[in-house]
């Protein structure tokens, strides 16, 4: 019998007050460990989805559960400090140094100091970057590296799920790649569980163990890199795998 | 802000209206002779009582004068009578002196409790004049004489007098006066303008000093078109119940003074410069009131250069600046402490935001002249209703800058603070805010330069600083003067903008420098 699902969706529409439809409807469940992508082009719902997660967004109707909870009996803010979030350019507050970023949900826990300094300097070490970045100001690093500390920071409170809205979207192609390795390697050594938004159907295949494709509001079809390739549910996948071979 | 607080006490201490018993404050409007007359009932209550006098003159106009008169902002002023039925009354023109002065001493009683005193002696009225020359070869006695050979003659009259009905316009209809052109002139232009005969006949006042140095004769209004303005002085009536040596000595003036002494006075204000404190001591001996030498503050020159001037000044300068500074300090502290707050408040209610600033906006544009007469009823005049004119002005650049400041902070950083799990509350105080200092510095360097410079305007309503010198010079003509609060007061606003733009770079949060480069 399949374990509960750590992340459930249920029904989830979007109706915004002047009556369009950012979500028609979406079921999907995400088990626990399992990297989901969820792909589409801008306007198709991923992120409106993604951010129902969290409840940066409520929706109009349906269910979103984690850990078999309703996020709505959920208080948000302790919500959204047990769950990691990576956005497009980092987010990172800019008149914080590197390390003040990386304990921030930490210290939004209540940690003690010195517990917070040994999971920031595992965070930046696991990341990739040194003792003296730690130190910097987010505009003294390079793209790559700001993006480093923004997973960095997302990871130190351990939360089970991450969010990634367009992780690597903002970056150059040969940082993309080498963030992509790093991507891989955290997720096989630490088995979080991600739900990443990308409008790049070759990084959702590189990264994820299922990808999600939408388009106008809707889920068309969620399974494995090869089950979409074989058995496209719907003539815009096979449309865009086509392209993607093409 | 420890260090503000001495400038703080001695505002809030200058604001205080003092009610010591023993004092009485002589107030006068902004120009010359109201200034004398003034500083003649000042001089006489020092040298006749104990009263210890306090002067505050120049206040801006019949407006200010009454209304602080009323609020007991100051106990006695020299008024007209003819201002008091037409522009304080609101009522129409008639009859001669004595009707006219009967009318304002019942309504001014039963009304306010304020007291006309016995007449000093003289009128000081609209009148019309015409250039002695002129005046003898068409043997011109009379505006009805003169109505004879209008159709030849340029009028030149200032902008007030054309367009009341108590002026040109009713002039015209009661003596049947038509000139051949008519132009509106500035006072001072008028007098040039007559002595270079470009016109023939102007408006005057008939104690003007110019009547003398220019050579014009006054025309007899011998249908007695104008009204009467007897010069008098205005009392209140507490103040004369609590001190009614104060109405015995000022009726010591009662009718000791006439036209051509007083057309004597004004020209040596007017046009030699001289100080108000000589010309009212030497006017006191000449009626024979002879005040003890060394009570009065000693006169100052007002002849020299204006870097002698200021180098002369430079104590009085000094005191001004202070006072100059104490009431910008203490106007944009107040205004930090409401319009900061508030502009936070509007970042988290933002549907009153746009309301609000337009409000602050529309403050803005009230003309400040208009913003310190409308304080007058409510607050008095001195430093206090200046404090709180200076604050409102300081409210809408500290507001908008605040609220757009923390509104447009990085969204980004919000964002991902908000998605980790940062509360509004933290969020405002950890992000929005100390990435908004900037601007919300800018916001309040700009209320400060707007502060200091509308400052100046505070000599108007009697609270001092460094406008004192330019209301004062500009009554006189006296540019070295003008020159002497001008350039202080520009200077001092380019220091605080220098001085604030410096904290606001330091204010700048760590981390931003270099965002640009990266």
């Amino acid at each position: 019998m399949p374990s509960e699902p750590l992340l459930e969706a249920v029904d989830v529409a979007k109706t915004y007050a002047d009556g369009t439809a950012a979500l028609a409807g979406v079921t999907l469940a995400v088990q626990s460990g399992e990297t989901v992508a969820l792909v589409g082009e801008s306007g198709s719902g991923k992120t409106t989805l993604l951010r129902t997660f969290n409840r940066m967004i409520e929706p109009s109707a349906g269910t979103v559960r984690i850990e078999g909870k309703p996020v709505m009996d959920l208080d948000p803010i302790d919500l959204r400090r047990r769950t990691g979030y990576v956005p497009q350019d980092g987010g990172l507050i800019p008149h914080w140094r590197v390390e003040r970023n990386v304990e921030l949900v930490p210290r939004l826990l209540g940690w003690d100091r010195d517990r917070r300094k040994e999971r920031t300097r595992e965070m930046l070490e696991l990341v990739g970057l040194s003792a003296a970045q730690a130190g910097r100001y987010p505009a003294e690093l390079s793209g790559g590296q700001r993006q480093r500390v923004a997973f960095a920071r997302a990871l130190a409170a351990d939360p089970p799920l991450i969010l990634l809205d367009e992780p690597f979207g903002a970056l150059d192609a040969l940082t993309r790649l080498e963030l992509h390795r790093q991507f891989l390697e955290l997720k096989s050594r630490l088995g979080k569980t991600a739900v990443l938004v990308t409008h790049d159907l070759g990084e959702a295949f590189r990264l994820a163990d299922r990808i999600g494709v939408m388009r106008a509001g809707r889920l068309l079809q969620l399974g494995a890199p090869a089950e979409l390739a074989d058995r496209p549910a719907d003539p815009y996948v096979s449309a865009l795998l086509e392209l993607r071979r093409g | 802000m420890g260090r503000i607080w001495p400038i703080w006490g001695a505002i809030l201490f200058l604001a205080l209206p003092l009610q010591a018993a023993d004092r009485v404050v002589v107030g006068s409007k902004n120009f010359e002779e109201s200034r004398l007359l003034a500083e003649m009932f000042a001089q006489l209550l020092e040298s006749r009582t104990t009263l210890q006098v306090e002067r505050r003159l120049g206040l801006a106009g019949t407006q200010v004068c009454f209304e602080a008169l009323k609020s007991g902002a100051i106990d006695v002023y020299p008024e007209y009578t003819g201002t008091g039925l037409v522009s304080i009354l609101g009522e129409q023109a008639q009859g001669g002196p004595d009707q006219t002065l009967n009318r304002v001493r019942s309504e001014f009683l039963r009304r306010w409790n304020v007291w006309w005193l016995a007449p000093l002696g003289f009128e000081n009225s609209w009148e019309i004049a015409v250039p002695r020359e002129l005046a003898e070869r068409e043997h011109l006695e009379t505006i009805t004489d003169l109505a004879r050979v209008s159709k030849s003659l340029h009028g030149g009259f200032g902008h007030e007098f054309v367009g009341r009905e108590d002026g040109l316009l009713g002039l015209q209809k009661t003596y049947g006066l038509q000139f051949r052109s008519v132009d509106h002139l500035q006072q001072a232009i008028q007098y040039q303008a007559a002595k270079q005969r470009t016109i023939d006949a102007l408006d005057v006042y008939s104690t003007d000093g110019r009547l003398i140095l220019y050579n014009l004769k006054v025309l007899r209004d011998d249908r007695d078109f104008f009204p009467p303005y007897e010069a008098a002085a205005l009392v209140r009536g507490e103040t004369l119940k609590k001190h009614p040596e104060v109405g015995a000595v000022l009726g010591l003036l009662a009718g000791s003074l006439d036209e051509d002494a007083m057309r004597a006075y004004n020209l040596r204000l007017q046009e030699k410069h001289e100080s108000e404190v000589v010309v009212a001591r030497d006017a006191l001996r000449a009626i024979g009131l002879v005040v003890k030498e060394g009570n009065a503050p000693e006169p100052v020159s007002r002849k020299p250069g204006v870097l002698a001037y200021l180098w002369g000044a430079r104590r009085d300068l000094g005191r001004l600046t202070l006072q100059h500074l104490g009431l910008s300090a203490a106007a944009l502290l107040l205004g930090a402490l409401f319009a900061i707050p508030l502009g936070l408040w509007l970042e988290r209610h933002r549907r009153w935001a746009e309301t609000v600033i337009r409000i602050l906006g529309l403050l803005q544009t009230v003309p400040s002249l208009a913003l310190l007469a409308f304080m007058i009823p409510l607050l008095g005049v001195g430093a206090l209703p200046a404090i709180v004119a200076l604050w409102i002005y300081s409210l809408f650049p500290i507001v908008r800058n605040t609220y757009t400041g923390v509104r447009d902070a990085d969204p980004k950083a919000v964002e991902a603070a908000t998605a980790l799990g940062m509360t509004p509350g933290q969020i405002l105080r950890e992000v929005r805010l100390p990435l908004a200092a900037p601007v919300v510095m800018a916001g309040l360097r700009t209320a400060a330069v707007i502060t200091v410079g509308t400052a100046t305007l505070a000599a108007f309503i009697g609270a001092g600083g460094l406008g004192e010198p330019i209301v004062t010079g500009l009554q006189l003509a006296d540019s070295a003067m003008i020159l002497s609060g001008a350039i202080p007061a520009a200077l001092l606003a380019l220091v605080v903008d220098a001085l604030l733009g410096w904290v606001e770079k330091s204010l700048r949060p760590a981390g931003l420098e270099r965002e640009g480069s990266a």
